[in-house]
């Protein structure tokens, strides 16, 4: 075969996979009349979705930094066995299925669940609060931040930390005065992949914090919720997040 | 009296290779150190500093112990007062150049008024002949420039021992000729020993009072120029005068 004909090839293979990836939005956004959006919009189930989503999306990835950038960096700075363990602990929630990460976490913060006896012990019940809606969105998004933040930090030539200290920076001092400022574009890179993750988390939540109309569903769950009965109102719904999505991306893609 | 003012006796074992080093310096002295790629002079310079430890010896600067493995003593890299200028005159990306140059004045909970720290930062600046560039981005600098502000940074905190990884690599011919003079007029005006590593014999010839040769880990020959001259001890050395 020559030349142009497996570049031909390749395009066709490209253009095959890109229609796969296109397809089912562009179907989408056909689907849905300016009419049915609007009244999506308006629709009962969609403030309360759309709000608790954006409230636990914030407080998950703000704690998921706060946690996990310190974690990064620890990270980004190991080859001992514990580093690479470290890696396949905060990789796990990647391979695992969502489904499955409900399970484990109701196992781990249920009432009757290792940790969740102890809490229930001081009258603490996670599980099906929105409390759960932020462990489940923390669990599946922050191997997204960590993994992005290893990146960025690793990016960074380790003779910048030398000459911090040399200069009299305590370990804490280079991460915060050095570190950080210089790897923000992929720390914000992270905050958005992993923020994009936890706005679209389904099944951990559903199994974990359960869909509670105005208490533990978010918008993909009002999604699910609104297929039983409203095949629009989902396309609205799924349109939206859709759209949130993509100014994630367009965002990222600035950095 | 021996007038001795760094002192680094050392062995530093990085997997395979071995650094075996026992060298010393007086007071004002500075030390080129020499050797092919591969040989140790940059883990010989973050021994120093302390971002690499030492397996068996110890380092002193003056009378101040620095690192001892039989005393267990191993000063963090912060509290060495060692200035260290690595090959690519690293600067911070994110501050200015005169944020770059303060920086060292801020650490450590050091006090004084963010004012007064700007005014050091501006008058070493001056001593480089660099206050023009200090609201810079660094981005925006030449390669002699980060070189001087690398300096200008290195030596604000009023280090006691200057270390540079081979300070003239990273710039052309021109400006390396330019700033070799410049460097050697800031060196000869400090009180305290540096030491740097070149594979230029015009920098040793310009900067050096005396020079170790590094070949796998271990120094090989040390002395002055002309020492080394008379009798160069293998081929690498040979060639590395030949440059002359």
């Amino acid at each position: 075969m020559g030349t142009q004909a497996i570049r031909f090839v390749g395009y066709i293979f490209g253009a095959a996979l890109l229609g796969l990836l296109a397809l089912p939005v562009t179907s989408l956004v056909g689907a849905i009349s300016v009419q049915k959006f609007l009244a999506g919009v308006y629709h009962p189930l969609f403030w309360p979705a759309i709000s608790l989503s954006l409230r636990t999306t914030i407080l998950s990835i703000g704690f998921v930094v706060l946690l996990g950038t310190p974690l990064a960096w620890w990270m980004a700075h190991q080859t001992s066995r514990i580093g690479r363990l470290t890696t396949v602990v905060v990789h796990l929630p990647i391979i695992m299925p969502p489904a499955v990460v409900g399970v484990a976490l109701l196992q781990a913060f249920g009432r009757k669940g290792w940790f969740g006896t102890l809490l229930s012990a001081q009258g603490l019940n996670v599980s099906f609060t929105v409390a759960a809606v932020v462990i489940a969105q923390m669990t599946v998004a922050a191997p997204f931040y960590v993994q992005a933040s290893i990146q960025a930090f690793k990016k960074i030539s380790p003779d910048v930390w030398v000459v911090a200290r040399s200069l009299g920076a305590s370990p804490i001092e280079v991460f915060l005065r050095v570190g950080v400022p210089m790897a923000i574009p992929g720390l914000i890179s992270g905050v958005l992949l992993a923020w994009a993750r936890a706005l679209g988390e389904f099944g951990a939540t559903l199994v974990f914090a359960g869909n509670r109309v105005g208490h533990t569903q978010t918008l993909p769950l009002a999604i699910f919720y609104a297929l039983e009965s409203d095949i629009e109102l989902a396309l609205v719904f799924s349109l939206i997040l859709v759209l949130v999505g993509l100014v994630v991306i367009l965002v990222i893609s600035q950095w | 009296m021996v007038d001795t003012s760094l002192i680094v006796q050392v062995q530093v074992s990085l997997g395979d290779f071995m650094l075996d080093v026992d060298l010393s310096i007086s007071m004002k002295g500075r030390l080129a150190v020499i050797g092919p790629n591969g040989s140790g002079k940059t883990t010989l310079l973050k021994t120093i500093v302390g971002s690499v430890y030492p397996d068996k010896g110890h380092i002193l600067v003056g009378d101040r112990v620095l690192s001892d493995t039989k005393l267990r003593i191993e000063v963090p890299v912060e509290d060495r007062q060692v200035g260290y200028v690595p090959q690519d005159y690293t600067l911070f990306p994110h501050m200015n150049v005169i944020n770059n140059v303060a920086f060292g004045l801020s650490t450590g909970g050091r006090r004084g008024s963010r004012a007064c720290k700007k005014e050091i930062a501006l008058r070493m600046l001056g001593r480089f002949g660099c206050q023009q560039i200090a609201y810079r981005p660094v981005q925006q600098l030449s390669g002699g420039e980060r070189q001087q502000v690398a300096l200008a940074q290195a030596l604000v905190t009023e280090p006691r021992l200057l270390l540079l990884d081979e300070p003239l690599v990273a710039l052309d011919m021109t400006s390396r000729r330019v700033v070799r003079l410049l460097l050697q007029n800031y060196l000869s005006q400090l009180d305290i020993p540096t030491v740097f590593t070149t594979h230029d014999v015009r920098d040793v010839v310009s900067l050096a009072d005396s020079v170790i040769v590094l070949s796998r880990g271990k120094v090989v020959q040390m002395g002055t120029l002309e020492e080394l001259q008379k009798q160069p001890c293998n081929d690498f050395l040979v060639e590395f005068l030949g440059q002359q």
